[in-house]
Parts: C-alpha cells; structure tokens; sequence
C-alpha cells in the first residue's frame, strides 16, 4: 500500500556564494524531494555547484527586492511544503530527521513551522532564534518587503498563532565568520534597499530593520533613534517585537543610558513577564552602575528562570562576561543588606569635566550609600548625564571658587546620616569599600580619614603613587569645610572643617586618585583651576598660599619654581609650617631635584631629628648623600630605610617604594658600583617582586647579569627569583633593547614569547610584550638614527618607526 | 541617402555618407608598420571604410596603411590624442564609427558580430573588453579592461583629454542634452557592452618600451594636470603611469588625491592599483582598508579579494590569506566593468593557494591547488624538457607551468615522497607521460630549495635574504638589511602572540607595524642593492 508522504521543496536564492551553497544542498540532499536555486546573477561557481547538487537553477533579474526574489523560487516549486534557506545555512545532521517526521504528522489546520536557527561564530554555536522557515506551498503564501523579507505574516493572515507549529530540526547560520565576510558590502547594500522603501511601507519593521544596520555600522546613536521610532509601530505579537526591544534596551546600555534602559525594562517586563533576557539586562545596568546587591538578586533570578521555549529570541544580550559569571562577580561584591551600615550613607560626588572618569567613580562608591549624589560645579560636557543615568540625583551649580565650598554644598545635598565625598576622578578600592562599611557599622567619631592613592602617571602603576590621608567621611550635621583646597593632600587639621573636630578615626581605606588617567589636557585644565583656587581664596599672609602654590608645582614636577615658593613660604610662615612633615618632604624634594644638595641635606637632618619614623625623608636624604657622592652614608640610610619599611599613611605624606623596593634598587645600585655585583643582583631581585617595581628593578638587573660575562645567565637569575615569567622576560628584554643589545633581546622576547604561550590566560599579558617588542624596534631605530644623518631615505625610514600609528 | 533623424529623433544630422548601417574604422598612428598590417587584416573585411590618421611617421605605416585602400591623413602631431582622435573622426562616413589601436587586432568572432552590433537601433555606442597579453614576472598573464570603441557618427561624439582620451563623456552629455532639450527620456542602455572582445598586443613590447610609453604618459598627464588639477581622472592615471615606472611612493600620493577628489564616484580600477601601489610601499594596515572600502562598493571585484591575500601573505595571517585566494577560485566571470587581470581567478589564486598551504605544512593539500594551477595555464607536458628546473623557467614560452612542475616536486620532497610516488603523482595530477615525468624529475632531482623557500606569484619574498657578498655598496646597505631582519624577526614573535590571543587587536596592530617596517626596510635594501 503507498502511504502519501508530503513532498517537499528546498528554495534557495542566491548570488555569489559558491563557498557556501554546496554545504547547504547537501545538508538537505536527502531530506527535500526537489531543490529550487533562483540565482540573481552570480559571477561566480553558485551555479555550476547548484547544478552539482542536482538543484534546478533560474535565473532572476535582481530588482534590489528579495521577496521577489523568494518569490520567483517559490513559483517554482512542486512540492507540497516549502523550507527555505540560505546559501550560508544548513539543516542540521543530527536533527534534520525531525523535519520529514513532524510534516508527516501535521494536522490539517497547521500552515507553517518554524525552525531554531543556531549560528555559528568564532567562539562556537550562538544566538538561537526561531524562524518560520517551512510552510505549505499555496499561492496565497508569498514572501513580503523588500528586505528582511517576511512571510510568516502571510502564512498566519486569517488564521491565528495555532496554524503555526514548531519543528525541531536546527538551522545551522555559517554567515558570522567575518573573515571573508563583505559585510559592508551587504550593510551597504541593506541600507540602499531601506532608503528607497515607500513611504507608505515604512512600518515598525522597517524602522527596526533601519536601526539594526546603523548598529552594525557603529553608529548607536542613529540606531537608537530608528529603535525608538519603531517601538510605538510594533505590536507587541509581531514576531520580532521582542528582538527589538532587546535591541532597544542593549543600545542604551552601551549609550550609558542605564536610567532610561531600565524605564524600557520596568515597562516591557509586564508585556513580557516571562521574557527571561530582560532580568539580565536588568542586572547589567545594575552592575555597571555598582549597585551590586540589586544586580546579583536580579541575576539570581535571572538563573533560575526558563525561557518558555521558541518564544523569544536567545541571542545572548553580550554582557562582557557571561551571565553566570557575572553573578558571581556581583554576589562577590556586593554588600549584603545586611553588611551595609545600618546608618545611611549619601555618597557625594564632585566633579567638573570628568566624562571620561565619572563612571568610574559613580560604580565604585553607589553600593555603599543609600543615596547617591552628583554634585556638578559647571561642566560643559557630559558630566551631569553621565551621573544622572547611572542613579545619582545631580545637583547643578557654578564653580563656587573653592573646594571647601564645594563640598559643603555637597554636604547641604545629602540626607543620609553619613556623608562619604569622592571626587569625580577618584575611585573607591573595592576592599576599601567592604571595609568602610563595616566600621561605619559601629563607629563612634564623628569623621573617618581614609587613604588617597594618588597615581602620579597616566598608567597607574602603584610604582608612581603616593599615600597621604584625607578627611573624607563625616557625619552629616556637625561638620562644614573651611578650607579652600577642601581635598588637597594637606595636613589634617586643614583638611576638614572644625579645628575642634573630635573622634576622628583613620581607617585603612585606599581611594584611588588617577591623577593624569584622563590625559594632560586634562591634567593641566585641573591645575589651572587649583591655583586659581589658591591665588584667590588663600591667605597670601602668613606663607600658606606659597606653601599650597609650591606643593603643586612639585607635584607636576616643577622644581625650580617650588624651591622659590616654599623657600618663602618657610620664611614667612610664623605658625612652624616650616617644622610640617609635608613641607620637609616637598621642600626637601624640590631642593635635591634643583641640585641644591647642602641646603636639602641640612633641612632633612632637621626633619629627620623631628620625624625619626617619616622613611621618605631618610630616602631623600640618602640620595642627596649619594649624589655628593657619600655613597656610604647613603647606603646606610638606605637600610635604614629598608628596616624601617613604608611611613604611617595616617601621620605623612608617603611616596611609594621608599621603605621598599626604590631603597632597595638604591641600595643595589650603590652595591654594584662597589662591585658586589652578587649581593646586587640579589638586592634587585628582592626589589622586583614588589607590586609594580618589577620594571624599575630590571633596569638595573639586567646589565649587571648581561654584562657579568660567566655567571649565571639571566633566565638562571629571574628563575632563581620567582621572576621567570613572559612578563619578566619581556620586561627585561625592553631594558636590553634600551642598552642596545638588539640580539639578546630579541632572543629573550622569542623566550618570552614562548613561555606566554604554556602560561594560563590570566597569568600572562601577552600586550605588555607586544609593547616590548615595538620598543626593541624604536630603540634600534634611535640608535641608528646618528648613522642615517647623511641618509635621508634611512632617515625617513627611521622616523617612520617612531610614529608608527597602528 | 536618407534623413536619418536617430532612434529618438534628438541627433539633428547624420554622420554618415556612406549609407545605413555602414562602419568607418578609425586609427591614428605613428611609426607602425609592423603592427599596423596585422590590425588592418583582422578588420578590413568586416567594414565599409577605413580612415587612418598619421601623425609623423618615418616608416613605412603610411604605405602600409594605403595598401589597405585607407583614407590617409597626415598631420602634424600636436602631443595631444583626442584632437588626433577626432581628426579621424572628422573624416569617417559611416553611420558608425569604430576605433582602433595599431597595436591592436580584432578577433573574428568580434569582427563578424560588427554588423549586427550596427543593426541595433536603440544604442549609441557599444563598449568592448580589451584584453592585453602581458609577461610579469617570466608569467604569461592577461590584463584586461572595458573601453567604449563603436559608436554612432555624429558630430557631437567627440574625443577629450590629450592622453587617455575618452568618449564617453561626450555621449553622456549628448544624451543628457536631449533629454532637456527634446523632452524625451534618454533610452537606458544608450551605451551597452557588446560582450566582444579586442585583443591589444602593445604590453608584449620590451619593458623599454612599455616604460618609454608610460614616461611620455605621464608627461602629457603632468600638462593636463598642470592646466586642470581638479581632472581626478587624470591624476588616476598619472599614478598608474607612475607605478608602472617605479615611482609607487609618488604615485601613491596621486592616488590618494584622485580618490578624495571621486568620493562615492571612485573608480573601481583605482581601489585595485591604489591598493597594489599601497602594499608595494608596505603600508599593509592602509591597503586592507582600501580594499574592504573598494570591496563594499564592488563586492564582486576579484582582483580585491586578491590583494587582500596577498596582504595578508605578507602579513602572515596565512588563515586568511587562503580565505581570500579560495575565494578567487571560486570566481567564473569577472563583471565587464573591471579592470582585472583575468588570471586572478584560474592560475595566479590556486598557486598562491598552493603556495599558502605549503607554508602552513599542508603539502597535500598544496599539491592539489597546484594540479589546478596546471590546468589553468594549459600546462602541456611534451614541451617541459629538462633543464635547471628552477622558476625562471615559467617565463619560457615553450614550457608553460614549468615552474609548477618545479614546485610540485619541491612539495613532494619535502613530504619524503619516494621516486615511485612522485612519478605516479605528476601521472595523475599533471598528466605527464611515464618519460617526460621522468625527464621533469631528472631536472629538479639537484638543487631547489624546500618548499617553504616559494612564495605566491606577485608577492616578492622578503624574508631571509641576508647579503652573501661583503662589497663596499652591501655595506652601506648593511643597517637598513639588518633593520629589515630584525623586522622579521618580530613579526614573527607578533604572529606567534597572535595566535595565543587571535582577538588581541594590540597584537594584530604589532605584526602590522612590523611587517611594514619589514617591507619598507626591504624595499630599501633592494634599491640600493640595484644601485
């Protein structure tokens, strides 16, 4: 007996995909009972593999309109069902069995199915959709638009969702793989077909379609605008309603634009309660924001949701870290209500012209308060909608002329029994943040004093930073600032408002500074505010103002002038600022970096008598000492130093690395001119191991190793050490580079290189030897440049290095 | 003769006094006797007239050309082609005209088809593939372009530009004239490509030659541009001139110039030769962005794709370049409208494929791409005698492929394929005779380097070639040559960091800059070597 099985017909446009189209005929060989290929003018093989395949190839004239196109190919068609592909899809071979299965099953009333679509990337198989992609062959049944051709609505029209089954054979997507992918070209293509659109066609579809090509294109902005243009056209059961959305939402994420993304969420989570992409996109604006106990309870349930199945699409919103990942990262720091203070906490922010670091500073101080304000002392760029968005309440005033004023208008703007002030370029540590909460859990004083981490370059390595503490949490009321430079490293007692303050506790909670982590311009617009601050609202009397002017021209590495500055300041001052920890330390800076060496060594053996625990001072006058070339006496202090270890933040100002490893590359160095070379060597290695030294110890490691001839071998020394690392190596190879020594180091770059590739992913930092490497070659190039000097090709050659741009 | 007022009734006079349907062919020449008889042979049969215009010949061309029964006219030569050009135009009498070169021919298909090609009433002009045999390299290639060479004889079709003129501009504007004037819509397809093909024989001429040919070019561009330094066309071809001399580093900045000057309007022969002048100069990060850019606008542009490749051959971003080469292959036809070289798609990309595998250790594979690359030259086996064995032969007219044979046994080789095995193998693969393969292993059997000494066909190999000799001029070129080692030496390491961590853009950017310095360091190296 025959059983009347459906017959089914593959169509297929296509236009130049002879790489592609031979993988999907065949995924499909055995399961369709025709194959129908429109070409719409190939140049390439897409026929003659086509025909291979045993298809049936016409020719379409393209009229820049797909669905004519599909069109063409399904007049075509004979069979009593129709599935669709293109060129760069495939059935997929474990489940394609399903699709004859369930068209043999189908009950009359059911048109059409749709089937998961999995596309393949780089990374493996990703975003999952569903697409009506078979359906019976009627006339009536017509594929719409010109682009993003649809056919699902003509499938359903008159029908309802019932006609509409789902199958479970996969569609596998090979369109992602970039490599040989034009996309422009198509984004180009896309975007000519959509500007020609009808008026009259230019629905919600259309506008989505419209916003998603921007999107590819880079352009948010305009794909925002086309998203939000398509919102209101959408109704919330067309098929990609959803996606949109979702589009809608992620734009405004990667805008910044978490307060309005999260309106979008809160109104589209009660149209689609069970649409489980939007909890994540929830907790993403969340976690940006650094409220971290409402991202992790959100993406807690995000977890634990399913997704009903077919109904929205998977496409995976591209967090930067994985769902689950990133759970783990807010539930690690988030503050659990019950860690958090039971007091309030309002976390003020000043700031002015800081886009490029607000963010920064807003995520890492909103977990803690119970309020978050943004107080704008006149910006002209983003600032104030940068805070806003990430759930501050922003407070807009004109620069008031000082810091202390500032602040206190922060103060006037807060709520909560506690105030913590961060300034917009600063960034609350995240154990700083653990910790300040649970002492303000049960603290006593009336102020805390935490611990400002100035990072002095643009890199901000912990080599170039300095300590000093700042009055920086107060509780609301009692207090108000009365000093104008309200957040510079002064002393205590100018720092916060009343000189009578009591029960001011230090707590060891590091505040970063990124001082130059904008850029110079950046840099120098905030100097010329702060001194403007200084001429205008310090006493000129009694030296303070030479005293605040003097530290800031150290402090951007002005020696000269600070000499000048605090000389005077030192003379006029009759209140003993003089005898002040900070002017010993800045003056005593400014005179040895002036050369003025007797004057710095009889104002530190001064201080020195003073603060006999203040270790910068004992450094800055080791070298001095080394500088007159008492290098004894230097290398004792520099023990000294050594044995005393870093200065109490809570008492100085303390630059990193002088009770540590910049004592220790000190002492080395003298060691080594003694010719201990041995005992050096080991001095530095001691030195690299600490955070952030590692750079400054090679530098004098590795001379010392590569010019030793005999000894051991360098990589000996860094293995004997602990510092047999890519890192380790490409650092030493950039020092050899500098000496000239091209060979060695490209050889220990090779070294390098390979060790990187047996280390784990987290461990090595594979651009720091990219940067290496490119160093080798400018440092080469430099030292050629005096040779080339008669020889302007190899001279052009030469700068051609050097500012080389990618 | 009838009053013919043209297919829409806009062109007020006829050209022609010859009658309907009657084809004048028109050339100009100079000093062309050896060529000019074998042009006017191909064509004379198939038209009504022929109008030679001389512009100073001191052989025997005139004579030639009057053998022919040709309307001569010699004038003095005034360092301008369009006013040439038209003086010929001037004298024809057919209702169509078609233009010549001497150093062209016509092949009898096309001649046949010139009738019917009259016959249409709805066009204008009809425009031709030509295609110019050229030797690059010892390899016997195929250039080839689209021209507009037969159109209506009417007054307002006229020649412009002293060098590279051009006709089309003129029919356009005629067109767009009436189109005002008359009120009638100009009928697409006024110009069409006839599908016909005319072979140009100028490039097989001595290098000497094609460089005189280029210098005086780029002489007359200079005037033209000196007069009108908005004619971006012109300065387009100036730099090609330039490249074709030597000079890739001032064509490059005449390049740039003409593009901005087009905008969305740039041809795309200027993405190609911009891009192959870009990735001479070593500027690779410049070049890909060029053809991604050119490659949006034309993506079915094979010589782009190439381009690519071989950028990233250089690069050594070997993944992609396959990518690129295999995309060639799969090419059957380049669209008309492109300036190509027609083996881009058959033989150069399947040696450059075969080539690309074997860096990448996959011999077989290698060995594969290179069965087709035989195929796509037509490599013969009788005519590969034994000789060296070695790469030059390739340029050997009578030995098409024998470079391929040399490589292909290279590969099998360093595979440790026995006698027995490489003998089946250029059996199979290569069709060869049990005694001429015996013959092509006789003559690799000694010397011939492993097979990663290859390199793609149009890619010069840069790496390793350290100066054996220690004369005085290998010294004063010794820093630049160990800069260039050097180069190569971090490239290498950047490409090693790149496949640890292939989405690194820092490190993609590090093997970018070091295979530029590489090139230029390279490029220098060899100038002064040459010097």
């Amino acid at each position: 007996m025959i059983t009347m099985r459906p017959r089914l017909s593959l169509c297929v446009i296509a236009r130049n995909e002879g790489e592609n189209i031979g993988r999907c005929l065949a995924s499909a060989a055995g399961t369709v009972d025709e194959t129908i290929v429109v070409d719409t003018g190939s140049v390439d093989d897409t026929v003659e593999v086509a025909l291979a395949a045993g298809a049936s190839v016409f020719e379409h004239v393209w009229t820049e309109d797909f669905s004519a196109a599909r069109n063409a190919s399904l007049e075509r068609a004979s069979g009593d069902w129709i599935l669709f592909l293109d060129a760069d899809e495939e059935l997929e071979g474990a489940t394609r069995a399903e699709l004859p299965r369930t068209l043999e099953a189908a009950p009359p009333g059911v048109e059409a199915f749709h089937l998961p679509v999995v596309s393949l990337t780089q990374n493996g198989p990703e975003l999952v959709h569903s697409s009506v992609r078979v359906f019976r062959n009627r006339p009536e049944h017509r594929f719409h638009g010109r682009i993003h051709e649809q056919i699902a609505a003509a499938v359903l029209a008159g029908r309802g969702v019932w006609a509409l089954g789902h199958c479970g054979a996969r569609i596998l997507h090979y369109g992602y793989d970039a490599r040989t992918q034009n996309t422009r070209a198509k984004i180009r293509r896309n975007l000519r077909i959509l500007e020609n659109y009808p008026e009259e066609d230019r629905d919600g579809f259309f506008h989505y379609n419209l916003g998603v090509e921007y999107l590819r294109l880079g352009e948010k902005t305009k794909a925002l605008a086309s998203f939000v243009r398509a919102l209101p056209l959408t109704g919330p059961g067309q098929a990609f309603a959803p996606v949109l959305v979702k589009r809608t939402i992620t734009t405004l994420i990667d805008l910044q634009r978490y307060r309005d993304a999260l309106e979008q969420i809160a109104y589209y989570r009660t149209v689609y309660p069970d649409f489980r992409d939007l909890l994540l996109l929830e907790g993403i604006c969340h976690f940006d924001c650094g409220r971290f106990t409402e991202a992790a309870a959100v993406l807690a349930r995000h977890q634990e949701m399913t997704d009903p199945q077919g109904k929205y699409p998977k496409e995976t919103p591209s967090p930067v870290l994985a769902p689950q990942l990133l759970l783990e990262k807010a539930e690690a720091l988030s503050l659990k209500r019950a860690q958090c203070p039971p007091v309030s906490v309002s976390v003020c922010v000043i700031g002015r012209d800081e886009a490029a670091l607000l963010g920064n500073c807003l995520q890492s101080g909103a977990e803690l308060g119970s309020e978050l304000v943004y107080v704008d002392t006149g910006s002209t760029d983003r600032s104030p909608a940068i805070a806003h968005q990430m759930g501050a309440t922003v407070r807009r005033f004109s620069w008031p002329g000082d810091f202390g004023t500032a602040r206190n208008l922060a103060l006037d703007q807060a709520s909560g029994e506690w105030v913590l002030f961060l300034n917009a370029d600063e960034v609350l540590s995240d154990t700083g943040r653990e910790r300040l909460a649970a002492v303000l859990r049960s603290a006593r004083g009336d102020a805390l004093r935490l611990c400002v981490q100035t990072f002095l370059d643009a890199r901000l390595s912990p080599a170039e930073s300095s300590f000093s503490a700042s009055c920086r949490v107060v509780r609301k009321g009692a207090y108000r600032f009365s000093e104008a430079l309200g957040e510079s490293p002064l002393p205590v007692a100018g720092e916060s408002a009343a000189a009578n303050v009591v029960g001011v506790d230090d707590v060891e909670v590091i505040i970063g500074h990124w001082h130059s982590a904008a850029g110079p311009e950046r840099v120098a617009q905030r100097r010329r505010w702060k001194s403007d601050v200084i001429r205008q609202r310090i006493s000129p009397v009694g030296g303070a103002a030479d005293f605040a002017m003097g530290v800031e021209e150290c402090i951007h590495g002005d020696y000269a002038n600070a000499c000048v500055l605090l000389a005077k300041a030192g003379a006029e001052s009759p209140d003993g600022l003089a005898s002040r920890p900070d002017f010993l330390l800045y003056y005593g800076l400014a005179l040895l970096n002036t050369g003025d060496l007797v004057a710095c060594l009889d104002l530190l053996d001064r201080g020195v008598q003073v603060y006999p625990d203040y270790t910068d001072l004992l450094y800055l006058s080791a070298m001095a000492h080394f500088q007159l070339g008492a290098s004894e006496r230097a290398a004792e202090l520099l023990r000294l130093c050594i044995r005393r270890g870093p200065a109490d933040w809570r008492k100085y100002t303390v630059m990193a690395g002088t009770g540590g490893f910049k004592a220790l590359c000190s002492l080395a160095t003298i060691t080594a001119l003694k010719g201990e070379r041995e005992e050096a060597i080991g001095l530095f290695a001691r030195a690299a191991t600490e955070p952030g030294a590692l750079e400054r110890a090679l530098e004098g490691l590795v001379p010392l190793v590569v010019t030793s001839g005999g000894g051991p071998t360098l990589t000996d020394v860094l293995k004997a050490h602990g510092l047999l690392t890519s890192t380790g190596l490409g650092v030493a190879a950039a020092v050899m580079a500098r000496h000239g020594w091209t060979e060695e180091s490209v050889r220990h770059l090779e070294l390098a290189v390979e060790l990187a590739g047996a280390e784990a992913g987290e461990v090595r930092f594979l651009a720091g030897l990219a940067v290496a490497c490119r160093s080798l070659l400018t440092e080469t190039c430099r030292r050629l440049a005096p040779a080339a000097s008669t020889d302007p090709e190899l001279q052009a050659l030469l700068a051609s290095v050097s500012g080389s741009p990618r | 003769m009838t009053m013919d007022l043209g297919p829409s009734g806009r062109k007020p006079e006829p050209g022609g006094t010859l009658g309907a349907g009657a084809i004048t062919v028109c050339l100009i020449t100079r000093d062309e006797e050896d060529s000019l008889g074998r042009c006017l042979t191909s064509i004379a049969a198939h038209v009504d007239e022929i109008v030679v215009v001389d512009t100073g010949s001191s052989d025997r061309t005139v004579d030639v050309a009057r053998g022919f029964g040709a309307r001569v006219s010699q004038i003095v030569w005034e360092s301008d082609f369009s006013r040439a050009r038209n003086t010929s135009l001037d004298l024809a009498g057919g209702e169509w005209v078609l233009v010549l070169d001497a150093d062209e021919e016509v092949p009898p298909e096309t001649a046949e088809r010139l009738r019917a090609l009259a016959g249409e009433n709805s066009v204008e002009g009809w425009t031709f593939t030509i295609r110019s045999p050229v030797v690059i390299g010892g390899e016997r290639l195929t250039s080839r372009n689209l021209n507009l060479r037969m159109f209506r004889n009417r007054s307002c079709y006229r020649f412009e530009g002293r060098v590279h003129e051009q006709v089309r501009p003129s029919l356009l504007r005629a067109d767009a004239g009436a189109d005002a004037s008359a009120n009638t819509s100009v009928p697409d397809g006024a110009i069409r490509y006839s599908g016909l093909s005319i072979l140009h024989h100028g490039y097989r001429r001595d290098e000497g030659g094609v460089a005189t040919k280029s210098r005086r070019n780029a002489d007359l561009l200079g005037l033209v541009l000196a007069e009108n330094p908005g004619d971006h066309f012109s300065r387009f071809n100036l730099a090609t001139s330039l490249m074709n001399l030597g000079q890739p580093a001032e064509a490059a900045a005449h390049f740039r110039q003409a593009l901005s000057g087009m905008g969305d309007q740039a041809l795309p022969g200027l993405y190609r030769n911009y891009s192959l002048c870009l990735q001479a100069l070593g500027e690779y990060d410049q070049a890909v962005d060029l053809c991604d850019a050119g490659l949006s606008i034309y993506p079915d542009y094979p010589d782009l794709y190439f381009i690519k490749g071989q950028v990233c051959w250089e690069l050594g971003f070997l993944a992609e370049a396959e990518a690129f080469f295999q995309k060639c292959t799969h090419f059957r036809r380049v669209p008309p409208e492109y300036t190509t070289m027609e083996e881009v798609i058959t033989s150069m990309a399947w040696e450059n494929l075969a080539e690309v595998r074997a860096r990448q250790g996959r011999l077989e594979e290698a060995l594969q791409a290179l069965g087709r690359t035989w195929d796509a030259v037509g490599g013969s086996a009788p005519e590969v005698v034994p000789g060296t064995g070695g790469a030059r032969e390739g340029g050997d007219r009578r030995m098409p492929g024998g470079r391929v044979l040399a490589r292909a046994c290279g590969f099998m080789r360093a595979t440790g394929s026995d006698e027995a095995t490489m003998r089946r193998c250029l059996r199979d693969l290569f069709g060869l005779g049990e005694a001429e393969a015996g013959a092509v292993l006789a003559a690799v059997s000694v010397g011939d380097g492993p097979a990663a000494a290859g390199r793609p066909a149009g890619v010069a190999d840069r790496r390793g070639e350290a100066p054996a000799e220690a004369s005085a001029l290998v010294r004063a070129a010794a820093p630049v040559e160990a800069l260039a080692r050097l180069a190569t030496r971090c490239q290498e390491l950047g490409l090693r960091l790149l496949s640890l961590e292939p989405e690194n853009t820092e490190l993609r950017r590090l093997v970018f800059a070091t295979a530029t310095l590489r090139a230029k360091a390279t490029n220098l190296a060899t100038r002064r070597r040459a010097e």
